[in-house]
């Protein structure tokens, strides 16, 4: 009986060696893909930045230099000094702030009520809503822009920049999905209390909805920094412009000022790559939020 | 926090607030005493014109203090995507910068400028005008006319013994053409390829090599003045051929539907292609300017002399080159007044009048203002300022189809030709699979 249990024990431990050891086999190759991705994500940046500091004019040459000959902050003083980049940085970050806390609020009011409230119609309004996202950008660009410029007379203006981007179906759909989560038996409690509805809301949904919010907040922020067609098309002035249409600015017919464009695209990219950093986990939870079953 | 909140909204929507109430740009009353506000979309003509153009605005303004104009200079690649959509939604600048199509004519929001001009139009080179025509009308005042050919690095070319001047004077065939460009296509001495000949080919400029070639075998016109289609017979299946010819045989790089003006340019200025198209006469100044900067230190590189050639033709066709006229163009609004109008015709005949022949002269060619080509002085180099005067005698005449036809013609160039030429170049597409598109796409836009 005792040498069938050692028998046995040593055979489990032979699995578990090979077991492990197959683990090894897939962690390296799964490191070495990973390491792969790594450098094809990095390589691009990484030229940017090298770029960025080689004043090379306006007439690049086109093999890149992996590692700079020389080195110059002439392309950043040209970017600032040549050009209106500081005002375009703060019509950036005023829009893409605005946006943000505008879709914070009406997303989380909207996706409140579709996720816990009860009214006639609620559903088909929420499908009709989604069904407005199979709708291709490129379709409703012109209604909007006529709406926008010919109707409300908003062209070069921040509200022409910001106005059909106050509130997105997408982001109505992610709290909606994020709040169906939350337990309604503490909005139960509240009710019981004598809370009105916006105070449950306010008191109670958003304190415990932050984890959504954020994730919400980050995201907007992100893609209105990095929006280029809509503020183009809608901006006439130089003052008017967000860095991402200031930097197309740098290109001209047959040339292209690439170390005053890299700089620019660096000075662009460091606010996204801050806020990156420092908001990893949320950016993490993003990915995750809208597959929770609603 | 909440505070903070609240208090970082309202300042945002005060803000907002503020900077809506700017004032229209397009459509202010002149009549109620505020000044006309005038718009004009232009584009880098070359790359100094935004200074050339505030000087004239400047001295325009001096004289027209009632009337403001408000300018905007666009990319190349954005812009014209920018100006449809205002087209399209009706409401575009008062000035843009372009040629006639018959697409912006078929909206019926750019205006026949014919008689409110008088004989303002005889200021002008004559065949400059012509091309600012559509049947009866006169849709805008010419900036510049352009020649578009192709063209040739000096030192490659001598190093390889390539006759220039001969090929400049008499022009090559396609066969001559593939011969030399085969015998240079190589490793140069860095070890890195050496093309025989580099192509813009993506986006909105794919079809600039088919129409070259085409226009060389024989098909001077895509439409004829009768409305006819060409582009549905052998000639441009051969010039189609021709095309992956030159590619198979690593003549033109593989990647040539990514290679954008300014990644032409690059592959120029690496001497890695011995010849380029589509070429500029500017081309000679801007290399010019870029070996002095390349002098002085302020850019780094390798100098490169610039030849202008000719477009090689098939044997037993006419040698052609690409050219016509670019201006100003006056559009209306849905609420423009007469005096709007008036005054933004001002403002067109000005940018395009006789102080403003400095884009002509810095682009290479003689001005198209008469009274201007009588003192005009070449600033590039002789060579290429002859080789210039000789293949604009190559240019043909506009082909004076119908606004309709027009419309069509651009349709089918932004639908059919742009994409096919794509997957063409690339390879995706063979030249008789594209000929059979561009019979049955062009039996439904044509009608013929």
């Amino acid at each position: 009986m005792a040498e069938i249990r050692t028998a046995d024990t040593q055979m489990s431990t032979a699995a578990l060696q090979k077991r492990e050891s197959k683990r090894t086999v897939w962690r390296v190759i799964s490191y070495v893909i990973l390491s792969f991705w790594v450098l094809v994500t990095i390589i691009p940046m990484y030229w940017m930045v090298v770029t960025s500091f080689r004043d090379i004019g306006f007439s690049a040459t086109f093999t890149p230099e992996w590692f700079p000959s020389s080195f110059s902050i002439a392309t950043y003083i040209r970017f600032f000094t040549k050009t209106d980049a500081v005002q375009w940085l703060i019509n950036s970050l005023f829009v893409s702030g605005v946006i943000t806390l505008s879709n914070v609020l009406f997303a989380s009011l909207a996706g409140y009520a579709f996720a816990k409230l009860r009214f006639p119609g609620r559903n088909m309004i929420f499908w009709v809503l989604l069904a407005t996202m199979m709708i291709p950008a490129q379709a409703t660009l012109i209604p909007i822009y006529i709406m926008v410029v010919n109707v409300f007379n908003l062209a070069d203006t921040y509200i022409a920049v910001m106005l059909p981007f106050l509130v997105t179906v997408g982001n109505i759909f992610l709290m909606k999905q994020y709040m169906s989560t939350l337990p309604s038996t503490l909005i139960d409690a509240a009710r019981i209390d004598g809370c009105s509805e916006f105070k449950i809301f306010r008191k109670v949904i958003m304190p415990i909805s932050k984890p959504g919010v954020a994730v919400l907040a980050i995201f907007t922020f992100v893609s209105t920094w990095n929006e280029f067609f809509w503020p183009f098309l809608v901006t006439n002035s130089s003052g008017m412009r967000t860095i991402q249409v200031g930097l197309a600015t740098f290109k001209f017919a047959e040339t292209v000022d690439y170390g005053g464009l890299m700089a620019g695209s660096v000075i662009a990219a460091l606010p996204m790559i801050v806020l990156f950093f420092s908001l990893q986990r949320y950016f993490l939870q993003g990915i995750t939020i809208g597959a929770v079953k609603g | 926090m909440k505070k903070a909140l609240l208090t970082l909204l309202s300042a945002a929507m005060v803000m907002v607030a503020g900077c809506s109430s700017q004032e229209p740009t397009a459509t202010t009353n002149p009549a109620s005493g505020e000044k006309d506000v005038v718009t004009v979309w232009t584009y880098p003509v070359h790359n100094d014109y935004e200074p050339e153009l505030k000087k004239l605005l400047e001295s325009f303004q001096s004289k027209n203090p009632n009337i403001e104009v408000k300018y905007e200079v666009l990319s190349w690649a954005e812009g014209p995507k920018k100006f449809d959509i205002a087209l399209n939604a009706g409401n575009p600048p008062d000035i843009y910068f372009d040629k006639p199509l018959g697409k912006y004519v078929d909206t019926g929001l750019l205006v026949d400028i014919k008689d409110m001009i008088g004989d303002k139009a005889n200021n002008y080179e004559p065949v400059a005008i012509d091309y600012m025509k559509y049947e009866d009308g006169l849709y805008g005042l010419p900036l510049y006319m352009f020649l578009h050919v192709w063209g040739g690095n000096k030192a490659l070319m001598e190093k390889e013994g390539i006759d220039y001047v001969k090929i400049q004077k008499e022009g090559w065939t396609w066969k001559e053409f593939k011969e030399i460009a085969q015998k240079v296509t190589k490793k140069n001495e860095k070890g890195e390829d050496q093309y025989g000949l580099v192509f813009q080919g993506s986006g909105n400029t794919s079809d600039e090599l088919l129409n070259h070639l085409a226009l060389n075998n024989g098909l001077p016109y895509r439409v004829t003045k009768d409305g006819q289609f060409t582009w549905n017979d052998d000639k441009i299946l051969d010039t189609m051929k021709y095309i992956r010819e030159l590619s198979d045989a690593g003549i033109l790089p593989k990647e040539t539907a990514a290679i954008d003006p300014k990644k032409r340019m690059e592959l120029f200025y690496n001497n890695q292609a011995v010849f380029m198209g589509r070429a500029i006469p500017y081309f000679d100044q801007m290399m010019k300017t870029r070996n002095a900067d390349i002098d002085a230190g302020k850019v780094q590189g390798q100098k490169v002399e610039f030849v202008l050639l000719p477009i090689p033709h098939n044997e037993g066709e006419k040698q052609v080159a690409v050219g016509g006229a670019e201006g100003y163009m006056l559009f209306k609004q849905k609420e423009t007044t007469d005096a709007h109008l008036q005054n933004s015709l001002k403002v067109l005949e000005h940018l395009t009048g006789d102080e403003a022949a400095q884009a002509s002269i810095t682009l290479g060619l003689p001005p198209v203002q008469k009274k201007a080509r009588e003192t005009y002085q070449p600033i590039i180099s002789k060579e290429n300022d002859e080789a210039a005067k000789v293949l604009a005698g190559y240019v043909l005449p506009p082909a004076g189809i119908s606004v309709e036809t027009g419309a069509a013609d651009d349709q089918f160039k932004a639908e059919v030709i742009l994409p096919t030429v794509q997957t063409l170049l690339n390879g995706e597409t063979t030249p008789e699979q594209a000929l059979e598109t561009f019979q049955s796409k062009g039996k439904m836009i044509f009608g013929k």
